[in-house]
């Protein structure tokens, strides 16, 4: 038992590092942790104790970077711009609060929902799986349809293409490794897209209000969005960014909080579900989750094991990322804001030459030049996300 | 929902986290494994279920050798810790135990932490009639001495319960039976010039009934 716990908390401490230094991912430690398990002979469930507790953790501390220094992953890259743009108006702390709330309140929803999940998913998985690439072109053409002008949707069209033809070079693996190529690619079209457009005019990041404004809950968006995430994690290709999408059209949430909080427990559902499929469908949807399978059998009791360890993690991630974020918004005002974006700027060119090798880097400009449109031209920047959605959709079709 | 309550709650979760965890750890099986290949799962939890070919006491802890039908064996110590807690049991019983797979000496061994972790079957003598049944297995045979032959330092019993065998003991036994006595001889069944006999290889495996 002690073995498990103290693996829980190496886990949720991994988790933590990955989570506030951007680029670096859990699945980054996989090959550490699964070659010491067999190095060491450590016993196999408490390997997955960490990585579980790891990928939980990670997801709460993800949302610091990409409120703080505006630098997202795949989960976070929706929410940068709203997270970001708050903490250009000081409220940095309360963005970091919600997207923690929609974190926490994601993990409750997905325990709720097991029950029927446990009912629905293999006969979903079975009826939804030979569908993907349809329902990834109804997404996108969700997402263009709302941006009601015809010219806008025309900018809109341009981005997802654009975004989709540079995720159908990079993702090919001819370049890179298509796990690399995701660091440049994400960090541009999200990141430092939105970093270039909040120099204009700012020299300093405010003062950093930490109030305790409270964080609205809006139980429509927990329960639709929270289902609708869940359920489409089950789909392969299809990321939290396109589940939030059709969240957020199902639920109709318009304001900046409601986006937050239902990017953040999308997000969580995604991973967190990512376990609970291994042992309903037998299928890995994450890295993380692929390697859990290849470690041990899953089953009643590895379940039992992980839905612990995801509980734990994300309580204690909650206490961590809540103090993390009073220190960032304290900290990071006294930075000038050119400098942090030249400091965040020269990390990120460093990690993308680590993963990718200086092919990476025309890449991280392309994405950063196609990233800057949908600003310029009015759009939503979730368009951005053909990155993926358009190689899934040829390669299905 | 203000930042007091958040954290209210993600206390709560920790807890429960905790607890979900615990009930994890006490249900958590682990894998059930031939003794053949507990060499493949060094440092993890693994259960084996064998016939005791072997068992010595000292010092309060008992070093027992657990085999199977092949013959594979594997060493399992119980610490007086682990042994308190046990019923009696003797060569030719089953044992299932659960414990961490390791090397010593080259040797596998299933190193179980507590009582709990071993489950003894006890196993009656076996009518000598079905002796042919158990060839290369571990038994219990229990009848009357016929004769004592003493030689070189081995000892050849004959027992006699419906029956007759042939019981080898390949060093001399501290206490020798003698004819009329009730023995009860525990150890592995194997042919010798066309006929079977069980060899008992340490003194646990011989005993005097009154």
């Amino acid at each position: 038992m002690l073995d498990l716990l103290l693996y829980c908390l190496l886990g949720i401490g991994c988790g933590t590092f990955c989570g506030l230094l951007p680029g670096i991912h859990p699945n980054n430690v996989i090959p550490v942790a699964v070659g010491l398990t067999a190095f060491l002979s450590l016993d196999p469930l408490c390997t997955v104790a960490f990585l579980v507790s790891a990928a939980i953790s990670n997801t709460f501390v993800s949302y610091l970077p990409s409120t703080f220094l505006g630098v997202p992953e795949e989960g976070t890259a929706l929410s940068v711009l709203p997270a970001h743009r708050l903490t250009r108006e000081g409220r940095g702390y309360h963005a970091l609060k919600i997207s923690t709330a929609g974190c926490l309140f994601g993990l409750l929803f997905g325990l709720l929902l097991l029950v029927p999940f446990y009912f629905l998913a293999g006969p979903t998985y079975r009826l939804l799986k030979g569908w993907v690439p349809l329902i990834l072109i109804l997404i996108a053409a969700l997402m263009i349809l709302t941006e009601h002008s015809p010219r806008r949707m025309g900018w809109a069209i341009l981005v997802f293409i654009l975004s989709g033809l540079l995720g159908l070079v990079s993702l090919s693996g001819r370049v890179c490794s298509s796990d690399s190529a995701l660091i440049p690619l994400f960090t541009g079209l999200f990141g430092l897209s939105t970093l270039l457009v909040s120099l204009e005019g700012t020299c300093k990041l405010p003062k950093q209000e930490i109030d305790d404004q409270p964080v609205r809950l809006n139980p429509k968006i927990m329960g639709i969005g929270g289902s609708i995430g869940a359920f489409m994690g089950m789909l392969p290709a299809v990321g939290p960014a396109q589940s939030t999408v059709v969240a957020q059209l199902a639920t109709q949430s318009k304001g900046t909080d409601e986006f937050l909080f239902c990017v953040s427990e999308v997000n969580l559902l995604k991973v967190f579900y990512s376990f609970i499929l291994l042992y309903l469908i037998g299928r890995a949807r994450t890295g993380i989750a692929a390697a859990i399978q290849d470690l041990v059998q899953v089953n009643s009791t590895v379940l039992v094991l992980m839905i612990g360890a995801s509980i734990l993690a994300g309580g204690l991630t909650t206490l961590i990322v809540l103090r993390l974020g009073r220190s960032a918004s304290s900290f990071i005002p006294k930075i000038p804001y050119r400098l942090l974006i030249l400091l965040i700027s020269c990390w990120v060119v460093g990690l993308t030459i680590y993963f990718c090798g200086p092919v990476g880097l025309p890449l991280l400009s392309t994405a950063t030049a196609i990233g800057l449109l949908p600003p310029k031209a009015g759009v939503k920047r979730v368009h951005c996300m053909g990155v993926l959605m358009l190689p899934v959709i040829i390669m299905g079709i | 929902m203000r930042e007091k309550t958040l954290i209210r709650l993600a206390v709560v979760c920790s807890v429960v986290g905790v607890a979900v965890l615990c009930l994890a750890a006490t249900y958590a099986k682990p894998k059930e494994v031939e003794l053949s290949t507990v060499t493949q799962e060094l440092g993890r939890m693994v259960e084996v279920y064998g016939t005791v070919a072997e068992v010595r006491f000292s010092k309060g802890n008992a070093f027992v050798k657990l085999a199977d039908e092949s013959g594979q064996t594997v060493d399992i110590p119980l610490f007086s810790r682990v042994l308190s807690g046990l019923e009696n049991f003797e060569i030719g019983d089953r044992l299932r135990v659960r414990g961490k797979a390791r090397t010593y000496n080259g040797t596998p061994q299933i190193i179980p932490s507590n009582s709990s972790d071993v489950r003894v079957y006890p196993v009656p003598p076996i009518r000598l009639e079905r002796l042919e049944e158990f060839l290369g297995r571990h038994v219990k045979v229990q009848g009357i001495v016929r004769e004592v032959v003493q030689s070189k330092g081995v000892v050849i019993l004959t027992l006699e319960n419906r029956g007759r065998v042939k019981v080898f003991i390949p060093f001399t036994p501290e206490v020798l039976p003698r004819e009329g006595e009730v023995v009860r001889a525990c150890g592995l069944v194997q042919e010798y010039r066309g006929s079977l006999e069980v060899v008992v290889r340490c003194g646990e495996g011989l005993k005097l009934h009154a």
